[in-house]
């Protein structure tokens, strides 16, 4: 574990350890490993997040994201590697916590207490009061949209309301660095459009995200780089476009006709009864040549790559059954 | 110190939110305990016993035996009632009489039963009641003698003959040492109920909180582990003081139930409050899911009950569970109380009852803080 205590700012380069190099971090983590007994969680993970960006945690159950927030906010002890955040290398301190936003993956939310309530609470845990501890909490009301339904209890709300609640406890006290356990879980789309254009709010905001998540399309719109998670390891990790670049391979276009082709060998890519498929870089270039042997087109549809297919070529496996 | 009064003060709406659980642990079970038990014990404490009711058959219908039935009926422990002998058999065999006399025919009441003649009377009893037929012969026999007595006195002619000489009677203070009334031995049992229920519930609470994901959640702010125990300790005893406080005025108000050594009341309350605080962390840790805590902590408030004497006032309890009883912190919170209400203990007589207490309520409680960190992030 680091001993240090210096403070790292961003404005301040200043590393408190020699292994992490000098950049103005906000959370490094450096082969952290975890194990439960004979079962390793967590194998060693390496990664960054400078201030501002999105950081996306991508993998099937079990693959250890839950484990390494955990660490992460001091809930488990690592059992080893190195953990740096704001340059403090000890998570369970109320200082270090204090700038640290934390969604949970199981909800944490008092169903006994209305909406207001339950933010209040946590703000007062974050030393919020009187005038600011009011504007915050309305302001979380309205970004969760649940400004109306503010005085009802939680437990009358929907799961999708409730998830949202969840996600507006998490940032209620306007933290730096915001950690969120698949805060998509479980919701219908429209919830789940609602909690991912709140992120996007906040990225904007300049707020440092890390966030887990099963669905690769969250990943894809959101994270500025993704780590690619499975059996306690990181698989890859880049910005989506070169992982989608190195891992993804080409596009495929599928273009059924009306009748099967005459002269095959004037299309591009190959024919399977009566469809032609081709696999390009260039999917573009691929219709205008279709259209240009003039084939008659009864269905066009185009595959692009995403990290869905980069974990099943890594893998063998698809992310979700 | 703020952190722990957010805690208690969410700990304490949410306890609020439960309505049902809140007025019955609150309001409704102590005070069911305090007048139902008030109630039905009423008649042991109150006041002398009522005369014993017994029946005179009169055989002989004499002069003589009208002479001595006026006297029996002027004895202060006798309520006398003229049955024929049937109908008082019956009202004996019934338990509606203690018991029953009988005035033989030729009723004379003369000197010689002094020198081992027979009494022309008979007593009729319920052979298991001992005591009360003791009593009752003992009031025939002191009958016998003042209408002897009063024979002579009539006899020589204003000249006093024999004479019993009074048994002096010591008169005792004894009203502020007793009881005035049920409702103040029961008033501490209800209080004392409230204060098992609520430390029921408060665990369950606690447990509840860690099944949860809130317990995380909490863990993951930036407080501390004592926080948060904190939080939970104090929330529970201001809702312990708001039981004792609200029973305490309620009883004063309307049943009599006397506040007789104020500065005993300040030392039992929050004694008391701060053993249940104890009691509940230990309780808390009794299980890993709330209904098992639940059943857990109910079995473990039963028997400390039952020994401490909270189910039945201890005046009517076996000798043996008194002694066992004193390893039971219930007693001792009885006995807090009771001092405070009615046995008029002094500051000193309160140390022993409130010293054991907070001793039995920090081992409680270190047993469980200690075992709830051990098991939980
Ligand atoms: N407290 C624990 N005790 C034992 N094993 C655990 C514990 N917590 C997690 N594990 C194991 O560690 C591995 C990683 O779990 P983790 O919860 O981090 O996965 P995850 O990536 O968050 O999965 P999911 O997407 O299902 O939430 C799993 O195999 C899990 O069974
Ligand atoms: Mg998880």
């Amino acid at each position: 574990m680091l001993r240090s205590r210096i403070r790292l700012t961003p404005e301040k380069l200043v590393t408190n350890h020699r292994r992490f190099l000098i950049l103005p971090c906000m959370i490094q983590v450096c082969r952290l490993a975890k194990r439960f007994g004979g079962l390793t969680a967590v194998d060693g993970i390496d990664f960054e997040i400078p201030p501002g960006q999105t950081f996306g945690l991508l993998g099937p159950n079990g693959a250890g994201k839950t484990t390494t927030i955990h660490m992460l906010v001091g809930l488990l002890r690592p059992d080893g590697g190195e953990i740096c955040i704001q340059g403090d290398s000890d998570p369970t301190r109320p200082a270090v916590r204090q700038h640290m936003g934390v969604a949970p993956q199981a909800l944490s939310l008092y169903e006994d207490l209305t909406a207001t309530e339950n933010l209040a609470f946590f703000a007062r845990l974050y030393g919020l009061r009187g005038r600011r501890l009011r504007e915050r909490v309305a302001i979380a009301l309205r970004r969760a949209g649940l400004f109306e339904r503010r005085r009802d209890r939680v437990k009358t709300f929907s799961g999708g309301m409730k998830r949202r609640l969840h996600l507006a406890c998490a940032l209620v006290h306007e933290p730096s660095v915001l950690l969120l356990d698949e805060p998509t879980i479980g919701v219908d789309p429209q919830a789940r459009h609602h909690i991912l254009a709140d992120i996007e709010a906040l990225k904007q905001e300049g707020c440092t995200i890390l966030f887990t998540t099963h669905y690769m399309e969250e990943a894809q719109r959101l994270c500025d780089r993704v780590a690619i998670m499975d059996h306690g390891r990181i698989l890859v990790m880049d910005t989506v476009p070169n992982i989608l670049a190195q891992h993804g391979g080409r596009a495929v276009v599928r273009a059924e006709l009306d009748h099967p082709p005459t002269d095959p060998d004037s299309l591009p890519g190959h024919v399977e009864g009566d469809s032609v498929i081709v696999e390009t870089d260039r999917p573009f270039e691929a219709v205008k040549q279709l259209a240009a042997a003039g084939v008659s087109i009864r269905n066009l549809s185009l595959h692009q790559p995403d990290l869905e297919t980069v974990f099943l070529k890594l893998t063998g496996r698809r992310l979700r059954d | 110190m703020r952190t722990i009064f957010i805690i208690a003060g969410k700990d304490l709406l949410l306890r609020r939110r439960d309505r049902l659980g809140f007025f019955w642990w609150m309001v409704g079970f102590p005070l069911i305990i305090a007048v139902l038990i008030g109630t039905i014990f009423a008649g042991v404490l109150e006041g002398p016993a009522d005369p014993m009711a017994v029946a005179v058959v009169d055989e002989d219908s004499s002069a003589s035996s009208k002479a001595f039935l006026q006297t029996l009926r002027e004895s202060e422990g006798l309520l006398i009632r003229e049955l024929s002998l049937a109908d008082a058999r019956q009202a004996v065999r019934q338990g509606r009489l203690g018991g029953f006399i009988v005035l033989r025919k030729n009723f004379v009441c003369s000197p010689a039963i002094l020198w081992g003649e027979p009494l022309p009377l008979a007593i009729g009893m319920d052979p298991s009641r001992a005591a009360e037929s003791a009593y009752l012969r003992a009031m025939v026999q002191q009958a016998v003698i003042r209408h002897l007595r009063d024979q002579w006195v009539v006899d020589s002619a204003g000249r006093e003959g024999v004479r019993l000489g009074d048994i002096e009677t010591i008169a005792l203070d004894t009203s502020s040492a007793r009881p005035r009334s049920s409702f103040e031995i029961c008033f501490p049992l209800g209080i004392l109920w409230g204060l098992m229920g609520l430390a029921a519930e408060f665990a369950m609470g606690i447990v509840h909180e860690r099944e949860a994901g809130t317990w995380l959640r909490l863990r993951a702010a930036p407080i501390r582990r004592a926080h948060v125990l904190g939080g939970n300790g104090v929330a529970c005893l201001v809702a312990c003081l708001g039981v004792m406080v609200f029973l305490l005025v309620v009883g004063r108000l309307f049943f009599g139930v006397r506040w007789q050594s104020p500065a005993a009341l300040v030392m039992a309350l929050p004694c008391i409050g701060l053993f249940f605080v104890g009691l509940t962390m230990l309780l808390s840790v009794l299980g890993r899911t709330e209904s098992s805590v639940g059943g857990a902590a109910w079995a473990c408030l039963l028997v400390m009950a039952v020994l401490g004497g909270g189910m039945v006032p201890q005046m009517f309890m076996p000798e043996w569970i008194n002694v066992a009883g004193n390893l039971s912190p219930i007693k001792w919170a009885i006995l807090a109380l009771e001092g405070a209400i009615w046995r008029g203990f002094s500051v000193a007589e309160m140390v022993r009852p409130c010293g054991v207490l907070l001793a039995q309520g920090l081992i409680c409680g270190a047993a469980g803080v200690a075992v709830s960190s051990r098991s939980s992030p």
